[in-house]
């Protein structure tokens, strides 16, 4: 594993990040809590900001590409002294010309008066940009450009800071600047959040939050599509496990989803949830139908994002629920499913199998 | 009318001991068996003996006329419960008796009399939206039930005795239901009856799980209470850790199937294979303040002294004592059951504390947002950390992660691992007794779990229970940042504690 590769990839910098919201011991943590310890209480996870309607005005009339609807990956708040933090993870720096910087203009608007203004009245808000040590200068010096192109347009971006990961012997540190200590009241400039590092071992911690994308080893590039198959398996297997025979259950791809995501999966972006809905029906849903159209052509109904299971009785039930349960039989893919324009015609979303007894 | 009587070598159980043809009762001197409460009233003519067997029951020998007269054939004399009891009080008045009657042999070698134990059941979150009673949960099971009061009910069951041939159900005890979470199972059947028909019961049943007083919780109750009651009273602890992954895989496995009733009060088997691991089980019964002395001591020099499993707790009202085991079992060794079904429903209070300060430790107090500022990170609570301070073997450490998910296994976990390096595994699994998801980090170091908001907090200490049981028995635990210790702290002074059973 290399551990660098894994420091660039924004899955593993936000699992990071929300690890270190999570109360742990201090001695014996997983990812050091460090947000926790400042007293930060996490508000939201990639939740679409609308910012207030003058903004809107003023940054359409601006001439700058501009998001609109910008979604911080977290925002962070501290109630005692009305301080808040909003983060943005990314694999490397980028330049005020690149495609990147329409995103970070919104971000810096988030920042500004507008959070208070749409969030919490009289919060301060920092952004946070993580990225790997080497780029923090010329992200740094990004954002400065960026902010006062948009004050030059009577726009208000707030402040920011920059925070970075990286390796030293076999400690994993997140480091800090100026504005961080100014802003949280923390004295230091760096904390070891991940201890005992290995060449031979993913430091990764458990993942609260799953993508479809590659996983950044070369050798385990399903990782994450393997944890989301396995999450989406496991509520699958839940859901139905407590539902008795003889009573026709109807699930979702959403509802899947929704309760995978511990109901996170409505607010992120439209395209991860369209990649995410995508996998769990073609990876999962087809592959139950396909398994049981010949054996138990009654039992299990496909129809668009949703799937029907009918079992009749406690012996179809259990037979079900075996093979549901056996991951060798089951054998869902973790590959990434084909777009929709990839798909044939009968393998189309739409597509209906529907079990007779079905209602 | 007895049941049909079956042939001696029909009986799987060992002989415990044998009355002699005499007729003298060898505990009571009584000439009777009749006399013997729960015996079923046989008498002991000329010619005819009793055995006692290490299921408790009593077999009457007599000649069979018909075999000749050197066939012995016996007949098994099950105990009787009171017939259609007409209230609470009468059953009550019958434990009392077989209570009292226990007390009177205490001086004898071994007593005779059934021992009345209860079994503290938990009904975990409903899986159809509402609460269940605990006699639809039983009825589902198959068993029978006849309402006494509105909170207590008679069980009737047949369960998996080589002596009972005849097929029907019968009383197997009383269920009391404490509150729409917690149910008690009281009854005088023996151990290796009763045992294997409550792990049946929450075993089938989604609905219900046993109680897990953890080695940590038990260690908290001698700490705070027991080890309060007196100095010159007598204690007794019981301890059990099995290294169970430190031997070879296909011995684990047999290991794994075993029932999930064994008990370390059982004696070992000297003919049993003896693979080379780390196995402890043994009791410590002394006077409280020896014990407490000592105990502490001694843990630091051998760790799986600290994998408690068992715990007396001395009568406060007078002699006698009751021991409470893990699985949420307590025998009545007073003479009262009230005052035994008194420690049961302190035990209850105590544990259902506990769970309450489990789960809001674990979900209600994340994530307040400023103002009223939604928060949407609702899929998991704070994790539970459980560090090993003996490191494992990789060897040791591979066995336990492939022994941990199969289809059988003492965890009661499903799930595919997904290896992050030798020694460390992601697993994004179900609690399978529950069917509930968890999210499991298993390493040679330690164990990290997250459970979904809402989901039965009990996940979180039947996990530390086995992890100490069979995997290390010297753990530190903390549920986000508060040590497991001080949520069990709390929880014995939320309830009541020294002093606070009502």
């Amino acid at each position: 594993m290399k551990t660098d590769a894994l420091l660039r990839d924004p899955g593993f910098q936000l699992n990071l990040l929300l690890w270190m919201t999570r109360p742990q011991p201090a001695d014996e943590y997983v990812v050091r809590p460090l947000f926790h310890e400042l007293e930060f209480t996490l508000v939201y996870i990639e939740n679409p900001f609308p910012l207030p309607e003058e903004t809107l005005v003023v940054a359409r009339a601006s001439g700058l590409d501009i998001s609109m609807k910008p979604e911080p990956e977290v925002i962070l708040s501290r109630k005692r002294d009305r301080k808040a933090l909003t983060f943005e993870a990314k694999a490397s720096s980028f330049s005020p010309v690149s495609d990147n910087s329409r995103q970070a203009r919104g971000h810096l608007l988030v920042a500004g008066p507008a959070f208070g203004e749409v969030l919490a009245p009289g919060f301060k808000c920092l952004l946070c940009y993580v990225v790997p040590e080497p780029d923090r200068a010329a992200m740094d010096s990004c954002l400065t450009s960026l902010a006062a192109e948009l004050r030059e347009r009577a726009l208000s971006p707030g402040p920011h800071s920059l925070h970075s990961l990286a390796l030293r012997e076999a400690d994993l540190c997140y480091a800090w600047d100026a504005a961080f200590r100014a802003h949280t009241g923390i004295e230091d400039d760096a904390a070891v959040v991940i201890r005992g590092v290995s060449e031979d071992t993913d430091p990764s911690p458990l993942l609260l939050v799953v993508s479809v994308e590659d996983y950044p080893d070369p050798k385990r590039q399903d990782h994450s599509r393997q944890v989301l198959r396995n999450q989406a398996h496991t509520v699958l297997l839940c859901e139905l496990n407590a539902w008795p025979a003889g009573t026709p259950r109807v699930l979702t791809v959403d509802d899947i989803l929704l309760k995978t995501t511990g109901g996170l999966f409505r607010y992120l972006g439209r395209d991860r949830r369209t990649a995410m809905r995508r996998f769990v029906r073609e990876n999962l849903f087809k592959r139950i139908l396909a398994y049981w159209q010949d054996r138990q052509p009654k039992m299990i109904g496909l129809e668009g994002d949703t799937l029907h299971v009918h079992c009749p009785d406690e012996a179809q039930r259990e037979a079900f629920l075996d093979w549901l349960e056996d991951w060798k039989r089951t054998n869902f893919d973790v590959t990434t499913p084909p777009r929709e324009e990839q798909l044939g015609l009968f393998e189309s979303e739409g597509a209906a199998f529907l079990p007779s007894e079905t209602p | 009318m007895g049941p049909p009587a079956r042939s001696v070598s029909d009986c799987k159980h060992s002989v415990v001991g044998t009355q002699p043809a005499d007729g003298v009762h060898a505990a009571t001197g009584r000439t009777h068996v009749d006399d013997v409460p729960g015996t079923g009233g046989a008498f002991l003519r000329s010619g005819h003996s009793v055995q006692y067997h290490s299921c408790g029951q009593s077999l009457r020998l007599r000649r069979n006329e018909a075999s000749g007269p050197d066939t012995l054939r016996c007949a098994m004399v099950p105990v009787a419960y009171p017939n259609q009891p007409k209230d609470r009080f009468e059953v009550y008045r019958f434990f009392n008796g077989l209570a009292a009657e226990a007390r009177d042999e205490s001086d004898g070698r071994r007593t005779r009399t059934p021992i009345v134990k209860s079994f503290l059941l938990e009904h975990v979150a409903p899986r159809l939206g509402y609460p269940q009673p605990p006699a639809n949960i039983l009825r589902s099971l198959g068993a029978q039930v006849r309402p006494i009061d509105d909170t207590l009910i008679e069980v009737r069951w047949r369960d998996k005795n080589p002596n009972a041939s005849d097929g029907i159900q019968r009383v197997v005890g009383y269920v009391e239901q404490y509150d729409q979470r917690f149910f008690a199972h009281y009854t005088c059947d023996d151990s290796k009856v009763a045992k294997p028909r409550v792990n049946h019961w929450i075993t089938r049943s989604p609905d219900l799980d046993s109680t897990w007083f953890s080695s940590q919780l038990l260690q908290r109750l001698w700490d705070t209470d027991v080890s309060c009651r007196g100095d010159d009273r007598f204690g007794k602890l019981t301890f059990k850790h099995q290294s169970i992954f430190e031997m070879p895989d296909d011995a684990a496995e047999d290991l794994e199937v075993e029932d999930s009733g064994g008990s370390a009060d059982s004696e070992l088997d000297e003919d049993e294979p003896a693979f080379e691991r780390r196995a402890a089980s043994f009791h410590m019964t002394d006077r409280i303040g020896r014990i407490r002395a000592s105990l502490q001591h001694l843990q630091s020099g051998y760790a799986p002294l600290y994998a408690l499993y068992g715990l007396r707790f001395p009568s406060r009202g007078g002699s006698g004592s009751h021991d409470l085991y893990q699985e949420g079992r307590v025998t009545n060794r007073s003479g009262s059951f009230e005052e035994h079904r008194n420690l049961v429903r302190y035990l209850y209070r105590t544990y259902r504390a506990m769970l309450e300060r489990t789960e809001e430790v674990a979900w209600h107090r994340l994530d307040q947002a400023p103002g009223s500022a939604a928060v949407n990170f609702g899929a998991q609570g704070v994790p539970l950390i459980v560090r090993f301070r003996e490191e494992l073997s990789a060897a040791t450490f591979q066995r336990w992660v492939t022994s941990a998910f199969r289809k059988r296994n003492r965890f009661r976990l499903w799930g595919e691992p997904i290896w992050m390096g030798p020694t460390k595994v992601h697993v994004y699994g179900a609690d399978r007794h529950l069917w509930q998801p968890i999210s499991l980090e298993m390493t040679a170091t330690g164990l990290v779990a997250i459970l979904p908001q809402g989901t039965c907090g009990n996940t979180f200490h039947r996990l530390v229970t086995n992890v100490q049981a069979y995997v290390c028995p010297k753990v530190e635990a903390w549920l986000g940042d508060e040590k497991f210790q001080a949520v069990v702290d709390q929880s014995i002074q939320h309830s009541g504690g020294f002093g606070g059973e009502d």
